[in-house]
This record gives structure tokens, C-alpha cells and sequence, in this order.
């Protein structure tokens, strides 16, 4: 039996547009009644722009119509953002429109902010002709694992409403899972794509550091930030990257270097292939229904020609650490500008003093603020050497051991989380226990390699996901190991139970 | 807020641990290079779009409560 419209990959869709067996038009309303009827029930998005989806999705029919399609995979396809990319709204003509979607970055101190400016990756995909239907939840400046430090409430996991959908990007990977968008756009600082990737059953990949351009996308931490897809398939990831890949000279951070046709990479075939399983990454704590599904997966691409190695990389248990002095001691610096003054929210005062400590102690969450504290903290004169040069020597470890183990394997496999997803409040009170989520994939981030999370399974009827990791720049590899994966193990078709009600 | 930052810092305090004596910092993973270009002008905002989100205006400034006030 065939999936329902809004629930099928880029790939499916997009060869009945090309036929003109469905108009864009008619693939977008399947997607906003989706977004509508599920509105409260999962709280995905913080903003939708029904109008103007429908107008680019009237304008990608036309180009459809011409027969644009054949080398724009993306035409015609409605996606959404995570509210951490910055968007202007634009007309037919593509010139700017007065009061377009806000981003907030799930805070209230950019409540209402509408950028003058428009994100990289809105562009990129603006230009392939995808259709924006609006903006995701996600945890506050991207700072959480299971969405629920939102200011505007937490996403529900749409296969099971009483638990988290994963975070960072959680509005993301839900808009995904549940049929209101056919991809979307997370980011990616500890694993905030591959995460609730893995939670929602869904495909998500974190590529090389530099791989994406940064423009657009509000700062948390800028050595370990990276954009990426989620969507259905590995070949709907790879169609995505390939449109968001390539040097941007308004990110300075961004390598110029070739970007490879992803979809040719997807050949099948991993005969030959030497694949590292890293003993470190099956942690204390990890769920045993995870471990089975993910051993299963491992034992799936040894079956099919791979030769699976037993590899060590010993630093990994000091990623954590490293991880939490880093990420907030960037996040630290990278916050200050939000200030009440030039755009935002302000708390007024008549001093101004009393301005920012009133707005930044209103605006900002307890998440945010316990990043800022421990930022600053680790930074400050005395404890910079204890804490920062430290945290970053420790990098250097974990960097050197995967450079190690990636000269003798094409690439890593790995669980992407140690749990299923849990229930919604059963670890907002204790952070730690909340970070431990990440220690599979923020290592990843720490070494700015590229990593997927692709489904493998159910544990008790909620999925797990198999993380790949590769080399910098070879997102090529690991996509071919998913996509393999992905045909022989039979979980492409993965969708939650509520979406078809 | 003062025990999870307590208990966060104990979690990170154990890099101590690790022997780095031989370790140079990593900054960033990337090979960082000075971008350069030239110093030519390119369109920008305007100035009604950069000030469009200011919660405070006095056109064309932005409005700033005061920042010293007198005998401090």
C-alpha cells in the first residue's frame, strides 16, 4: 500500500511532479493541512506562511509545466526551517517583502524580530525552487536535547505524544516524521540534526565542518555549528546537501573545495568497504534495545560485503567534558549581542546597566543562562588555561584518534543515541543527564567530521537510529554506507502510526 | 541552579586528568587563513532596514538609555 502523499520521499515526489501526476500546488496543501491539523497536537512550527507557499508553489508548477524539472530535484518540494536560519519573506519577482516570517530562535528575547536579511541556505534552496512552508521549534539558540527548552512550549514526538522528538532541531525532525514538511533544515553543535534524527525515525545528517555556509544561521557555538538536511531517505539527504554544498564568501569559515554528485555516490554497493565500530561508543547506560537494533545494522552491512573492524578510540569518554567547555564558553561571546538595544527584546530601564541585565534576565531561559554562566566562567581570567586551553587540547586528542582510526577504515558506525526518546519532563531537572544524550555524537562535532543518523529499527516501538561517520569533506562515503543500509534493511518506510489517522 | 552548575562542573573538572603535557590546543578544525578581498564597496542594508527591528528609535539613531549618569 502506498504512502499518503505527505508522507513520501523527495525522490517519489518528484518524479509525479516531473510527470505531472501532482501539481507542487496540491503537494503543498497536503503539507499545510498536515501543519494545521497537527498544530497543537505536536507544536512543530512557530510560524507558518501559507500565502507565500502557496504562491511559490503555484510558481514552481509553472516551471514544472515548462519542463524545468529534470535537473532541479528540489523544484516544487515544500520544506521547512529550523527558527534558527534567519528569512525575509520575497515575492514572485524575488524582491523583498515587507513583514515576512520571524525568526526567534525559540527565545523570547528575539520575540517578533524579522530579519532584513535572508540565511544561505533560504537561497540556496529559494534558488533550487523548493517551496518554504515556515519555521520549526527548536530548543532556545539551539541549546538542548529533547526540544523542551523552547520558549513557546516543547514538540511532541508524533510516534508518541508523550515523549520528546529530539533537539535541537526537534520541530524539524517532527515536521519530517509527521508528514507536514517533505524535508527540512536543522543545525548540528552536538548533534542536534543526528539526534532527533534518530528519535523520529527519520534520515539526518551534520556534514563537514565548512561544508555549509554558515550565513543566516544565528550563532551558538562557531567551531562546532553546522547546517544539514533531515528528511526520508539517504537520497533525499543527498539531493538536499548537494544543493546547500559549496563555498560562500560571506562565511569565512566555508572551504572552498569540489563538491562531488552525492546521488552518483549511491551506488549500493559496500563490498570492500573496511568500516570501524569504535568499542567506546556502546556507553554505560546505553538502552539495550538500542544496542541490539544498532549491533543488527552493523551485522546488516557485514552481510552485505563490508568488512566490519573492531576499532578504539579511547578519548571518546572525554568528550562530554570537552564539549561543555567549549560549546558554551563560544556561546558565551557569541550571546552578548543580544543587548535590548538594536533589535529584540528590551526590557526599558532608565540606565543602561539595569537595560541589559533586565532584558537579558527576561529574555533569556534557565538552559541559555546556565551556558552563558559556565561560558564566562571557563573564559575568565584565572580559570582560562584550567578550562578553555585545556577543553581545547583535549580536542586535539579526540581529532588526532578519529584522524587515526579514519586512515584505516572508510568510515565509522556507531548508535547516534543511547535511548529512545524519553518522556517529555523525565530529565529537564538535571542537565547532566540531559547532555549524556550527545556523547555519540558530539565527539563527532569536536573533530568537525560529517555524520548521518539513519533508522534501524524500532525498541519498544519507538526507532533508533545508526549513526555513520566519515572523513572531513568525504559526506560521499558515508551517504553511500546509509543508502546501502537503507535498501537492504527494510526500514525505509518507517513512518509514525498517528500520521496516517 | 548553583548544585546543577556544581554538579556540571565536577563532570568537566575531570579533564584534569588527562595528560596533555605533549598537546597543542585546537581553535577550530579547519585550517583558518586570513580571507582577504578587495576593499571595494558592495551594496548593504539600508539604513531603514537595519534600524527596522530597534525597540528604541529617534531616527535616524537608535534611542540608548543613559550610560553614565552624573556623580558615578
Amino acid at each position: 500500500m502506498s504512502l499518503p502523499i505527505a508522507d513520501r520521499t523527495i525522490t517519489e515526489l518528484g518524479a509525479l511532479l516531473r510527470d505531472r501526476k501532482l501539481s507542487a500546488r496540491e503537494l503543498t496543501d497536503a503539507c499545510l493541512a498536515r501543519i494545521d491539523r497537527d498544530a497543537e497536537r505536536l507544536n512543530s512550527f512557530l510560524a507558518v506562511e501559507a500565502e507565500a507557499a502557496g504562491r511559490a508553489a503555484d510558481g514552481a508548477d509553472a516551471a514544472l509545466a515548462r519542463g524545468d524539472g529534470a535537473d532541479r530535484p528540489l523544484l516544487g518540494i515544500p520544506y521547512a526551517l529550523k527558527d534558527i536560519f534567519v528569512t525575509r519573506a520575497l515575492d514572485d519577482e524575488g524582491r523583498d517583502v515587507a513583514g515576512g516570517l520571524p525568526t526567534t530562535a525559540g527565545s523570547f528575547i528575539l520575540e517578533g524580530y524579522r530579519s532584513p536579511y535572508a540565511s544561505s541556505a533560504q537561497e540556496r534552496l529559494e534558488a533550487a525552487g523548493a517551496i518554504l512552508l515556515g519555521k520549526t521549534n527548536c530548543d532556545e539558540f539551539a541549546m538542548g536535547s529533547s526540544n523542551e527548552n523552547s520558549a513557546y512550549g516543547p514538540v511532541h514526538n508524533p510516534w508518541d505524544e508523550t515523549t520528546v522528538p529530539g533537539g535541537s532541531s526537534g520541530g524539524s525532525s517532527t515536521a519530517v516524521a509527521g508528514g507536514q514538511a517533505v524535508f527540512a533544515l536543522g543545525t548540528d553543535t552536538g548533534g542536534s540534526i543526528r539526534q532527533p534524527a534518530s528519535l523520529t525515525g527519520t534520515v539526518g545528517m551534520k556534514p563537514t565542518y565548512g561544508r555549509v555556509s554558515r550565513w543566516g544561521m544565528i550563532a551558538f557555538a562557531s567551531s562546532l555549528d553546522q547546517c544539514g538536511p533531515l528528511a526520508r531517505s539517504v537520497r533525499d539527504v543527498a539531493l538536499v546537501l548537494g544543493t546547500l554544498a559549496g563555498h560562500d564568501p560571506r562565511d569565512s569559515t566555508s572551504v572552498d573545495t569540489p563538491v562531488p554528485e552525492y546521488a552518483a555516490a549511491l551506488t549500493g554497493e559496500v563490498k570492500g568497504l573496511r568500516l570501524g565500530v569504535p568499542r567506546e561508543y556502546f556507553v554505560a547506560g546505553m538502552e539495550p534495545g538500542v544496542e541490539g537494533a544498532v549491533r543488527a545494522g552493523i551485522e546488516t552491512l557485514r552481510g552485505l560485503g563490508a568488512e566490519i573492524v573492531d576499532v578504539s578510540l579511547p578519548s571518546t569518554d572525554r568528550g562530554l567534558a570537552t564539549y561543555y567547555i567549549i560549546a558554551p564558553a563560544e556561546a558565551s561571546a557569541n550571546l552578548a549581542r543580544f543587548d535590548g538595544v538594536r533589535y529584540g527584546l528590551t526590557a526599558a530601564a532608565d540606565e543602561l546597566w539595569a537595560n541589559y541585565t533586565h532584558t537579558r534576565g527576561s529574555g533569556f531561559g534557565p538552559e541559555v543562562k546556565r551556558r552563558i554562566m559556565l561560558g564566562t566562567y571557563a573564559l575568565s581570567a584565572g580559570y582560562y588555561d584550567a578550562y578553555y586551553v585545556k577543553a581545547q587540547q583535549v580536542r586535539t586528542l579526540i581529532k588526532d584518534e578519529f584522524d587515526a582510526v579514519l586512515e584505516t577504515v572508510d568510515a565509522i558506525l556507531a548508535p547516534t543515541s543511547p535511548t529512545v526518546a524519553f518522556k517529555i519532563g523525565a530529565k529537564v531537572d538535571d542537565p547532566l543527564a540531559m547532555y549524556l544524550n550527545d556523547a555519540c555524537t558530539l565527539p563527532v562535532n569536536i573533530a568537525g567530521l560529517p555524520g548521518i543518523s539513519v533508522p534501524c529499527g524500532l525498541s519498544d516501538g519507538l526507532p533508533v537510529g545508526l549513526q555513520v561517520i566519515g572523513r572531513a569533506f568525504d559526506e560521499a562515503t558515508v551517504l553511500r554506507v546509509a543508502d546501502a543500509y537503507e535498501r537492504a534493511a527494510g526500514f525505509a518506510d518507517l513512518r509514525p502510526p498517528t500520521a496516517h489517522a | 541552579m548553583q548544585i546543577q552548575l556544581s554538579n556540571i562542573l565536577e563532570a568537566i573538572e575531570t579533564l584534569r586528568d588527562v595528560d596533555t603535557s605533549q598537546v597543542g590546543p585546537t581553535a577550530s578544525v579547519i585550517q583558518l587563513e586570513n580571507v582577504m578581498r578587495e576593499d571595494v564597496a558592495r551594496p548593504g542594508l539600508t539604513r531603514d532596514a537595519a534600524l527596522a527591528n530597534a525597540p528604541l528609535r529617534d531616527d535616524p539613531f537608535l534611542r540608548v538609555p543613559t550610560v553614565l549618569q552624573e556623580g558615578r
